[in-house]
């Protein structure tokens, strides 16, 4: 247990470090305008950009979560874990490489909806992405109050409150450029967590043969079925949830639309393969702290696996595991922060409430926005510990994606696509989806009471079928080309219209 | 009814996998 005076020690070097970093790429990068803010003017490198975009996915639950799905199922928790989470950067690969062909001078992609369909489906957009990313932000928030207030015996609610200030102030000052160059120390931070303290824990207690040994001793007759990888006794409650709903997380998470608008276009698939693959590595090492936990005890729950193995650790390992831990917290949450005032500035304020706003006007919206939802997020998480439990919130979080990934598909590759079928096929899908949801919990209604596998599925089917269905009832004809010819001072090989200079 | 996890790990090495993955679970079963 580390001292509440030590945990507020790290809590106040960690927020000046991240401040200050901030305020140096502020100055560095002139951001001093809504592209800047938003996108980091296109032209962020593929180191930082793949650094940024897996530490993104890293996220802090992961600490507690992997071990968890070690718990219930064994070594094969590791890929059930760690593959819809992988799954995401693939599958976002064909949109990416399609959005940055259509259309180069986005700044976040909802606003192609607004060129390709038009201004209803612009809004039903917006909202789903909107709750999708305050409740990203309110996960993660969760996971540091419980975590890092329980380590530290720090009142969760002050816990929270810090990361939020601190996170609102340095996006406030870097926008994107902020969020990517602290993400980039964040990620230094996590492989030391992986690569330094994950071996310390297995050497504390004996290493990998002695690890073996006992975990066959602790499971006895488990012991073939949680050392055998293709267990598959889970697959419906551990595995299938997390692919059908996060698995796709990334085509709708303005997170990493953000990432793939900044990196250079040349690089766009190699940032999100390497990104992915190396977030299925790390969730690997994360599974070895399962592993000691589950060689260790034999009477713990596999949801407090994690902190129970992590506490074998001597004080002084402790007391770094817990600035790591801060480090991959406010690297996701200032991501979708970040996304959040960019969807504000330009998808709400721009597009819809002051088309004729100016470039200053935009960018103290965005800077505004930062510091409005880091409070809206810090509110909400103070609400969700006290009803809801955190696989229900991770699960909720999911459900965005289910009704926008299938319409978003067929909207930039089927001409035909309307907008009257993506509208309904996302309002419907969401209104069923909550609605199998709330039947599942019992919370008000009780049936038909489905897995959560099958409620993310039916999502997937009522949006994508309800578009296509309607669509190729009432049929659009498209053409692609016109959305990266209009509205634009970028043309579509990157330049600018008009001249080689801005 | 590993620990390759470590080496891979190491991803870390800082103008304007599916086979393996298969082959683990068939060959870890």
């Amino acid at each position: 247990m580390v001292t509440q005076l030590t945990g507020a020690g790290l809590l106040v070097a960690w927020g000046g470090a991240m401040i200050a970093l901030s305020y140096y790429i502020y100055r560095r990068q002139s951001v001093n305008d809504t592209e800047e803010f938003i996108t980091a003017g296109g032209r962020a490198q593929v180191g930082l950009t793949t650094a940024s975009f897996a530490v993104t996915w890293m996220w802090a639950g992961d600490i507690l979560g992997v071990p968890q799905y070690v718990g219930i199922t064994g070594v094969a928790g590791t890929w059930m874990y760690a593959a819809p989470a992988v799954l995401s950067s693939f599958v976002v690969i064909p949109f990416a490489l399609r959005m940055r062909k259509l259309f180069p001078q986005g700044l976040t992609y909802s606003e192609y909806f607004i060129e390709r369909f038009g201004n209803l489906a612009h809004l039903v957009v917006i909202f789903v992405i909107l709750y999708t990313m305050v409740l990203g932000g309110v996960i993660q928030l969760f996971v540091g109050g419980t975590v890092i207030g329980g380590l530290t015996g720090i009142d969760p609610n002050i816990v929270m409150a810090v990361l939020m200030g601190v996170i609102g102030v340095y996006i406030l000052l870097g926008g994107l450029w902020g969020s990517m160059t602290t993400d980039f120390v964040q990620f230094v931070s996590a492989l030391v967590l992986t690569l330094v303290f994950v071996p310390l824990l297995l050497l504390e207690t004996g290493g990998p043969g002695q690890v073996y040994e006992q975990m066959v001793a602790n499971l006895g007759s488990q012991a073939s079925s949680f050392l055998s990888m293709a267990n598959f006794n889970a697959i419906e409650d551990l595995f299938l949830p997390y692919a059908l709903g996060l698995g796709v997380w990334g085509v709708v998470s303005l997170a990493t639309w953000q990432r793939v608008f900044a990196v250079r276009r040349d690089k766009t698939s190699r940032f999100l393969t390497i990104g992915g693959i190396g977030v299925f590595t790390t969730i690997a090492m994360y599974s070895v702290i399962g592993f000691v936990g589950l060689a260790a005890f034999t009477d713990v729950a596999p949801g407090n696996l994690s902190i129970e193995a992590l506490g074998l650790m001597p004080d002084w390992a402790a007391i770094l595991f817990l600035l790591v831990a801060l480090m991959v917290l406010g690297s996701s949450v200032d991501s979708y922060l970040t996304a959040i005032a960019s969807l504000t500035s330009r998808d709400i304020y721009y597009r819809h409430l002051n088309t004729g706003a100016s470039d200053d006007q935009q960018l103290r919206v965005a800077r505004g926005a930062s510091i409005g939802f880091a409070i809206v997020i810090f509110v909400a998480t103070v609400f969700a510990l006290g009803s809801i439990s955190f696989v229900q919130l991770l699960l909720i979080g999911g459900i965005g994606a289910s009704a926008l990934v299938g319409p978003f598909a067929l909207s930039l590759f089927w001409k035909k696509a309307s907008q009257a079928g993506f509208v309904t096929g996302v309002v419907v899908s969401q209104i069923v989806t909550a609605y199998l949801l709330a039947a599942s919990y019992g919370i008000v209604v009780s049936t038909p009471a489905l897995k959560l596998w099958e409620i993310m599925a039916v999502g997937h089917l009522v949006s994508t079928g309800l578009t296509a269905i309607l669509s190729a009832a009432s049929p659009d004809d498209f053409h692609f080309e016109s959305i990266a010819q209009e509205g634009s001072e970028v043309v579509a090989d990157g330049g600018v219209k008009g001249g080689d200079n801005k | 009814m590993m620990i390759l996890f470590w080496l891979a790990e190491a991803f870390g090495a800082v103008d304007t996998f599916f086979a393996v993955i298969i082959l683990g679970i068939i060959v870890g079963a």
